[in-house]
């Protein structure tokens, strides 16, 4: 009977050991990891013991002196000395700066903001934002504009806004169009962190400047500026718009932020078409609504679709003059079996929550 | 003739041997690279905090099915879920033993007049509970239909845009919902993100919350943590990178709601619904030209228990083996797509050729050689050769896997528990994995012979639960 010919027997056997010696060296190099990762704790241990009671001590009271930080252990300092600026607020911030300056740490920022490591250079970001390291806000604003690393680009935004939100707002906000990468929810962090004032008139540029596809996105930004320019932009926008989405877009910045002066658009928007408006008209009504929009409401929970339905029975629920006694009176007026499962579920939430 | 097949099966053996580990190996080398940038970013991230504007509000499914022992914790842990807005739903799957009970009695449940609207159909809904302690928690009480007719169900109780399916016998780590949700922030076209599942068997778990990781006492538990390591390090963040994605574990996974639905739901009948859910997923969206990305975050987000007894894991993994039967099947027409991209040009050819018909060649192949060693028609310088090539790729492997964990989380400390999982990366090849083989290919024989798949029965210990 045939076998393998023994070229590729000595062909598998060799191939084999060198299989088996790839797997010891992966093995070892696991365990060197395992062993550099236990000593380099433990050095972290020991500096933490070191450092953190010098910090603690100087966030009340000033040192006369520091001991003197080692390049090796600018990381580890970054890192204690970060995860406490993160937690403080107040005096006690601007006192651990100094402590950090003492120890040379703004002079060393520089070199560590061009490190090869991402971890290191977004470490020496954030220190140079507590640190309102004015020096470095040239690198700070160049990585905001050229960096191709969200994560990179909206720490150095965030560093930015630190040293000085107004100048920092005008470098980001307008970049915010372009930049489709950068997460929503970390540019809403960073929003937040500017002065609606500040923010206004760039959001209403770049949204003014934004073509059909783009603006649903952008519009939700508006709530992170002031009421006055929301609210106008919002109305501009409405008044030449057909796209459902940015409709429905500015319905939904209403509902957040207006608190009644804008009753009217959502109202004009009852009758349209399609649901996902008449959804955002009845979330919009469920936090301005007033006696006059009961009719509308309960026009909506006979709506074909679900979920109109159930918004609208959840707005009816809202309103702050509804009672449950009012709830219960509207249902029995109704004679829609869906109109009334929808009401029927908000009464018993309602009355769950007393 | 006879020589000729014989000559012919050896190399298919051996070129079996070398390009299914080949691959794994290049799915190592790739996640590699993707992890450790992945690992230098969230680390940051983590450290700053993710801000909570803008996530998307979630509903999280909880199907159970006789989870009398686990279903209390799992929902008192998905209750203290670090993020802005969520729901959960608990679908009693017609359960035989006390687990709506335990459910009334522990979240104070009560009849609630939901207008519940029946978008796909699924076996009759006995009725639905809403929390009078906890307003996001309400609890569906149907009759049997099996794990994806009780998802089915959930969909269609969902009140928000993303869903999470989590088994009742999971523990979630706090900020396990900020991350898997992530994908969807970052990208609008995420449709499916899974994260990864670790075992929890020896683990600590306080208040429905992990406390401290270990390694399980049990040896058959111990040897699934390097398997899982391998299954999830490297072989689901593999794919991911190339949007080839093909299972996200039914244990933890986001998924778009309306997507879902418009590509028909959970399929019932299924054992493996989960990866059948995402085949079909890829399918319906390449064929309608829908760009989207169905993807992975390597961050340990899911505890499981694991089995610790043989016919436990027997019944597990033939179970997975019916499912993954299922789901390539039915989606054959993704086989070689070119359209399909690396999905029908690569990951779903692995899986058909590799996973599902593999354990044939795997597991006949050694059969071959220890006979033909036995009847002597095979050398023993051959017979050697094999086995030490067979044993020595798939050590590579599994210790390469277990490198990737030593880079990036590093779960398991001390110098104790990382000789002891390198230790168990190499037993495992020396018998463990050829019986799973044998077990693969016995639900390939079931699948074959057209066995339905049920809830899977698992006999649960939660000991871990106790160990407080």
């Amino acid at each position: 009977m045939a076998i393998f010919d023994s070229t590729v027997i000595a062909f598998v056997s060799y191939l084999s050991i060198g299989v088996m010696s790839l797997t010891l060296v992966v093995a070892v190099l696991t365990l060197y990891l395992r062993l550099r990762l236990i000593s380099g704790e433990r050095q972290r241990r020991r500096f933490n013991e070191k450092w953190l009671p010098i910090m603690e001590k100087g966030m009340y009271e000033l040192p006369k002196a520091v001991p003197t930080l080692k390049r090796s252990e600018l990381v580890y300092f970054l890192w204690l000395w970060n995860s406490l600026q993160e937690r403080l607020k107040g005096e006690v911030k601007e006192n651990l700066n100094v402590v950090a300056r003492m120890a040379k740490v703004d002079a060393m920022l520089e070199g560590l903001l061009w490190s090869n490591s991402v971890n290191s250079r977004l470490l020496a970001m954030n220190t140079a934002g507590h640190l309102q390291a004015l020096t470095v806000w040239g690198e700070l604003k160049n990585f905001v504009q050229t960096s191709e690393n969200p994560v990179v680009a909206l720490t150095a935004v965030r560093s930015l806004i630190r040293i000085d939100s107004k100048a920092a707002a005008a470098v980001f906000i307008p970049l915010i169009g372009i930049h489709k990468e950068w997460p929503p929810t970390q540019v809403a962090g960073r929003l937040k962190e500017v002065k609606p004032d500040a923010a206004s008139a760039y959001l209403e540029g770049i949204i003014l400047a934004a073509s059909n596809e783009e603006l649903p996105r952008l519009i939700r930004y508006l709530r992170f500026a002031s009421v006055r320019t929301a609210i106008f932009v919002v109305e501009g926008l409405l008044a030449k718009a057909d796209n459902e989405e940015v409709i429905a877009a500015c319905l939904s910045v209403i509902g957040e932020v207006d608190s009644g002066q804008s009753l009217h658009l959502l109202r004009r928007y009852a009758d349209h078409p399609k649901w996902v408006i008449k959804v955002q008209v009845a979330n919009g009504l469920s936090k301005q609504g007033t006696q006059e929009d009961v009719a509308l409401l309960l026009n909506f929970l006979g709506d074909r679709e679900w979920w109109v339905r159930y918004r609208a029975a959840h707005a009816l629920g809202s309103l702050p003059f509804m009672t449950l006694a009012q709830l219960e009176e509207l249902k029995r007026g109704l004679e829609d079996s869906y109109a009334i499962d929808a009401l029927m579920q908000v009464i018993e939430e309602k009355r769950m929550a007393v | 003739m006879t020589e000729l097949l014989v000559i012919s099966f050896q190399w298919l053996f051996f070129a079996y041997l070398i390009t299914l580990n080949l691959g794994y190996i290049a799915l190592n080398i790739s996640s590699l690279f993707y992890v450790l940038k992945y690992m230098q970013e969230s680390e940051f991230e983590n450290f700053i905090g993710l801000s909570p504007d803008f996530m998307p509000p979630i509903s999280i499914l909880v199907p159970a099915y006789n989870e009398e022992i686990n279903v209390e914790a799992t929902v008192r842990s998905l209750m203290q879920l670090e993020y802005p807005e969520f729901e959960i739903i608990v679908i009693n799957d017609g359960s035989k033993d006390k687990t709506m009970q335990k459910l009334i009695s522990a979240f104070s449940l009560q009849l609630f007049p939901e207008a519940y609207r029946i978008r796909i159909s699924v076996k009759p809904v006995r009725e639905i509970y809403c929390s009078a302690n906890y307003s996001n928690l309400r609890v569906i009480n149907k009759e049997n239909g099996g794990k994806a007719d009780a998802l089915n169900a959930g969909l269609n109780a969902c009140r928000y845009p993303l869903y999470c399916c989590v088994d009742a016998d999971s523990i979630l780590q706090r900020d396990s919902l900020k991350r898997v949700v992530k994908p969807f922030v970052e990208d609008s076209r995420t449709v499916a993100s899974g994260g990864i599942i670790r075992i929890a068997n020896g683990c600590k778990v306080s208040g429905g919350f992990l406390t401290q990781v270990g390694l399980p006492g049990n040896f058959l538990a111990l040897i699934q943590v390097v398997e899982y390591l391998r299954a999830f390090l490297f072989g689901r963040l593999g794919w991911a990178q190339f949007n080839a994605l093909l299972i996200i574990s039914g244990a933890f996974g986001v998924f778009h709601k309306e997507t879902v639905i418009a590509a028909g739901a959970y399929r019932v009948g299924t054992v493996g619904e989960d990866m059948d859910l995402v085949v079909r997923l890829h399918r319906y969206l390449r064929k309608k030209k829908v760009p989207y990305r169905i993807t992975f975050v390597p961050d340990p987000v899911c505890w499981t228990e694991a089995p610790e007894d043989w016919s436990t894991l027997r019944n597990q993994r033939i179970r997975w083996q019916q499912g993954l039967g299922e789901s390539l099947t039915s989606n054959i027409s993704l086989m070689f797509n070119l359209k399909a991209g690396m999905t029908g040009m690569f990951a779903f050819p692995f899986m058909f050729i590799f996973e599902l018909f593999g354990p044939i060649i795997e597991i006949c192949g050694y059969l071959f050689i220890f006979l033909g060693f036995i009847f002597d028609f095979i050398s023993w310088n051959s017979f050697v050769a094999f086995f030490m090539l067979s044993f020595s790729l798939g050590m590579l492997v599994s210790v390469m896997a277990f490198l990737l964990e030593e880079l990036t989380f590093r779960l398991y400390k001390g110098v104790k528990e990382s000789l002891l999982l390198l230790g168990m990366a190499i037993i495992e090849n020396l018998g463990y994995r050829q019986l799973i083989g044998v077990l693969r290919l016995i639900g390939l024989y079931r699948w074959l012979g057209g066995t339905k798949g049920k809830w899977g029965v698992m006999n649960r210990t939660a000991r871990w639960q106790q160990n407080v």
